[in-house]
């Protein structure tokens, strides 16, 4: 049996090497610093935030940014401050879970159909179908069909997200397949379960990951499109979109009810962008448009 | 090429079937029982199983989806839960509002991100090429609200140089104009960035060509290598990224729609679903993705048209 | 010099004169020379041909006649370009414009590549023509179609119409032939023309180079790195090495007398009909690039010959029989190899 050590994995790349590299570009720097904080309000939003996000207080309604709430308060006197933190959390789950679920069956879509022949042409098409949809076409159906709601929203970015993983899936366990080890590996008489497991997945992992990473952004960007259209995450939750959907009846008096969420979302999502395309340009120079 | 266009339509059938067959799938899955909905809240359980009948909602489901297409190829959408309106009625009207909306953001965001995009590839390296490609990322990464939001707080509100509500007649009117221009303006920036970005590399790429080195090796000037036998090639690839954006445009029509007040079918849209009016809610769907198809193929016959080689295939 | 060009015979006069021309390339902050101080004179239907290994700056004298180096990082750094007698280096871009296309003319070595793929050949045929005459677009389409005929091309009315890549490699090479040809060049600069092709197609297309030559009379500059080409093709020979001439003969001269032991490399590195593989002797090493050329003869590092003066200075391009140059300090060595 061979070991782990033997197959030429992709990503044999240590994390020190992908920093420095990182480390070299200072928009990347910034673009890194900026994302590090927001996912950490995220992660430690109920120690950090200052106050209860759900705890209404109609003494202090629309109140402008001050030291008592450094981004103000909502229609109902909501900390904005702490509700963007723990919206944050919300928003960036809503990404990751749509990523991981449309990550993981797009993957298995694009193995099995570079590995069992026969099947490709039934499954791609299948996904040539899926993806000549736009994914905010798939939100609206969703949610038409089981209600608004952060599941609705989950269902439509990873359907979405599938057929665009299982091409990439497919493309790289093709090259993989294509290698002399893997012939060598079905030579032994591996099972192609542990072919796949040991052989083909390891070298198509970076490719996935870098994709997802890329994709993570607008994933984001979407499922917070359609929150703010009434579509996904419903109040009180706090999410950005549904925040600053919320703000938009006073939005002449009190702009940032609206305008914080929204530029938190920005940075998020441009500096997830700026580090996708320096990991890409570092990692995968294959994906390159 | 009339071969092509054929071809390229026929394969848009299939599709627009499995849109139908979602419209239908869409109207017997939701867990609200269209009858009940219908008869409303204080009816009788025999009140219910007689629109139940007149509906056809007894009768078994494959006969139901034939009937369903039947009633969609004759125009017949059903009738809004909300208003009793019939929803192609409703759609004719909110149709033309989006497509004003779409076509104009596109006359004016599609020259200008091609002109940004060889402008920075002339530019290449300097201070002005960094801020087209910085403007770019930072424009994919906008979310349509916060770019429909400040538009509407500058020029609606701070300024007041244009109205931000609704739609102020057709288009060739001062007023319907006037209307159209901060909507479409906010549906362009989110368009401009990947496509000047697109426009950049492929221009950079095409000018490294071995075919422009001839072009001027024949004597030609400096304008018509460029623009003859650059842009023109260049616009290939940027043609395929913009059939791929026509996704994230619509997704951005429906937010500008519900922004501005236009009374589009993505306003309808969300509006019915919110509503759960599944009738007008799976007639808008199904007109967004017949639109989206068309607008599709409409990207698929102009890359015909400027890639020879696409036809032969 | 102008005194020295008027009084000369018309007929004596080349039609291209390069003289002392240098092609300088930036590379960060370094600038070094990929054409330095070159000189040659093509004829009224003769052929030069230029020969060297790749990196030698064949191609990037090819170019700067035509100023069409890649500019940054190249760019002409002196010398002239005499066409019947005018200097084309201090020529704007517009000016040569005139020139390009209608009195000097290129073929390219890819001809895969140097057709646009979205326009037909004869649209792209039309082109060259109109961009120098102000002929009607029927008279400009008979003509493409008399020039694809005289290219060797059958069915030209039909051919006319198609696009690049529904034709094979050759007959593209007859089409980008015919373009150079559209405005009948005085002179027709072929940089590798058939290095891309298949041995029988080459033939072809040499054999068209050499009809075409005879029947207008075009002086013809060939580029390659294939020796059994310009023995066939070329009148007078120049070999480069490192951007410099180190060896310039008329033909015949040059294979039956090499003189520079780079010459005599090339030459033993060729396969010859006889077949007998043990005398094909490669020569070591490789051209050292522009910015790392070492002191003294270019050529040095791979010599055999070479000794300490070799390694200081640069020999001078001599005249050492009547018409064969060569700039080596050991031509008495290397002239028997």
């Amino acid at each position: 049996m061979t070991s782990h050590a033997s197959t030429p994995a992709a990503d044999a790349r240590p994390a020190r090497y992908l920093l420095a590299a990182l480390g070299r570009d200072p928009v990347s720097c910034i673009a890194l610093a900026m994302l590090t904080t927001l996912f950490l309000c995220a992660a430690l939003a109920p120690w950090l935030a200052p106050y209860d996000p759900l705890q209404i207080n109609m003494s202090r309604v629309l109140q402008s940014p001050s030291l008592d709430h450094v981004f103000g308060t909502d229609g109902q006197g909501r900390d904005i401050f702490s509700r963007s933190m723990f919206g944050l959390r919300v928003t960036i789950m809503l990404g990751f879970a749509a990523i991981f679920v449309g990550g993981t069956i797009g993957t298995l879509v694009g193995l099995l159909a570079a590995f069992y022949p026969r099947t490709d042409t039934l499954l791609m098409r299948l996904m040539d179908i899926i993806l000549s949809f736009p994914a905010i076409l798939f939100g609206l159906a969703v949610a038409a069909i089981i209600g608004s709601g952060t599941t609705a929203v989950i269902i439509a970015l990873s359907v979405s997200t599938t057929p665009l993983v299982a091409r990439i899936a497919r493309g790289a366990a093709l090259m993989v397949l294509a290698q002399d080890y893997v012939s060598s590996g079905r030579a032994i008489g591996l099972h192609d379960w542990t072919l796949l497991r040991r052989y083909v997945l390891p070298n198509c992992v970076s490719t996935i990951v870098v994709f997802l990473t890329l994709r993570l952004g607008q994933a984001i960007l979407l499922g917070a499109s359609l929150s703010f259209l009434g579509l996904g995450t419903q109040p009180p939750t706090p999410e950005l979109g549904t925040m600053a959907a919320q703000g938009i009846g006073f939005f002449f008096f009190a702009p940032h009810v609206t305008l914080i969420p929204s530029v938190t979302i920005f940075l998020l999502v441009l500096s997830m962008n700026i580090l996708g395309d320096s990991l890409r340009d570092i990692l995968d120079p294959r994906l390159r448009s | 090429m009339l071969r092509y266009a054929v071809q390229r339509l026929l394969l848009a059938v299939p599709v627009t079937l499995g849109v139908l067959l979602i419209g239908f799938i869409l109207l017997n899955l939701v867990p609200s029982d269209p009858a009940t909905v219908r008869a409303g809240p204080s009816a009788s359980a025999e009140v219910i199983a007689q629109i139940r009948t007149e509906m056809g909602l007894d009768r078994p489901l494959w006969e139901q989806f034939l009937r369903y297409v039947g009633n969609v190829l004759s125009g017949d959408l059903g009738t809004s839960l909300v208003n009793n309106m019939p929803v192609t009625e409703e759609l004719s009207r909110a149709f033309g509002a989006t497509l004003e909306l779409v076509v104009l953001c596109l006359l004016w965001a599609l020259p200008s991100a091609i002109l940004l995009g060889m402008f920075a590839a002339s530019r290449r390296g300097t201070l002005w090429d960094r801020l087209i490609m910085g403007g770019s990322v930072a424009g994919v990464s906008l979310p349509v609200f916060l770019i429909g939001m400040t538009l509407l707080w500058v020029f609606g509100y701070k300024l007041q140089v244009l109205p931000f509500t609704g739609r102020g007649g057709p288009l060739w009117t001062v007023d319907g104009l006037r209307h159209a221009i901060l909507p479409s303006v906010c549906l362009g920036l989110i368009f401009i960035g990947p496509v000047a970005r697109m426009t950049r590399t492929s221009m950079l790429e095409t000018l490294k060509a071995d075919h422009v080195r001839t072009a001027r090796a024949k004597g030609l000037s400096e304008r018509v290598v460029i623009f003859r036998h650059g842009l023109r090639n260049a616009l290939i690839p940027v043609t395929t990224l913009v059939g791929l954006q026509i996704g994230y445009l619509l997704g951005g029509a429906i937010v500008t729609e519900t922004i501005f007040s236009w009374p589009g079918v993505g306003r309808l849209a969300v509006g019915a679903i919110v509503a759960n009016d599944i009738p007008v809610a799976q007639g808008a769907i199904i007109a967004l993705s017949l639109g989206f198809i068309a607008m599709n193929l409409i990207v698929d016959l102009l890359y015909a048209a400027l890639d020879p080689r696409v036809q032969a295939k | 010099m102008n005194d020295d060009t008027n009084t000369a015979v018309p007929n004596a006069r080349p039609v291209l004169d390069v003289r002392d021309f240098s092609v300088d390339l930036t590379a960060g902050k370094t600038i070094s020379p990929i054409v330095d101080k070159v000189s040659f004179e093509v004829h009224e239907g003769r052929t030069l041909g230029i020969v060297g290994e790749s990196g030698c700056g064949k191609s990037m004298l090819s170019l700067g006649i035509m100023k069409l180096v890649p500019s940054p990082p190249a760019r002409i750094a002196g010398g002239q370009v005499l066409l019947d007698g005018t200097d084309l280096v201090p020529y704007s871009n517009g000016q040569m414009q005139e020139i390009r296309g209608n009195r000097i003319s290129m073929i390219f070595q890819e001809p895969m590549t140097s057709l646009n793929p979205v326009y037909t050949v004869g649209y792209q045929i039309i082109e060259a023509l109109r961009a120098h005459s102000s002929m009607t677009s029927a008279q400009a389409r008979s003509r493409a179609i008399d020039l694809l005929r005289q290219v060797g091309i059958s069915n030209p009315e039909k051919r006319v119409d198609e696009y690049p890549h529904r034709l094979s490699g050759g007959m593209r090479q007859r089409i980008v032939i015919a373009i150079a040809l559209a405005c009948n060049p005085r002179v027709l600069i072929a940089d590798e023309p058939t290095t891309a092709l298949d041995v029988t197609i080459q033939a072809q297309i040499l054999d068209l180079m050499r009809s075409l030559k005879s029947e207008s009379g075009t002086a013809i500059i060939l580029i390659s790195h294939d020796l059994g080409v310009i023995a066939e093709m070329a009148d007078d020979v120049v070999v480069m090495y490192a951007g410099r001439i180190i060896e310039q003969a008329p033909v015949h001269s040059l294979f039956a007398a090499p003189s520079h032991p780079y010459t005599q490399g090339l030459l033993a590195s060729i396969p010859t009909v006889d077949g007998d593989q043990e005398r094909l002797q490669p020569i070591p090493g490789t051209v050292p690039p522009p910015h790392d050329r070492p002191d003294g003869c270019a050529f040095n590092p791979r010599c055999r010959f070479s000794d300490a003066k070799c390694r200081t200075e640069r020999p001078p391009l001599e005249e050492k029989i009547s018409g064969h140059k060569v700039a080596c300090w050991h031509t008495d060595l290397g002239a028997q190899p």
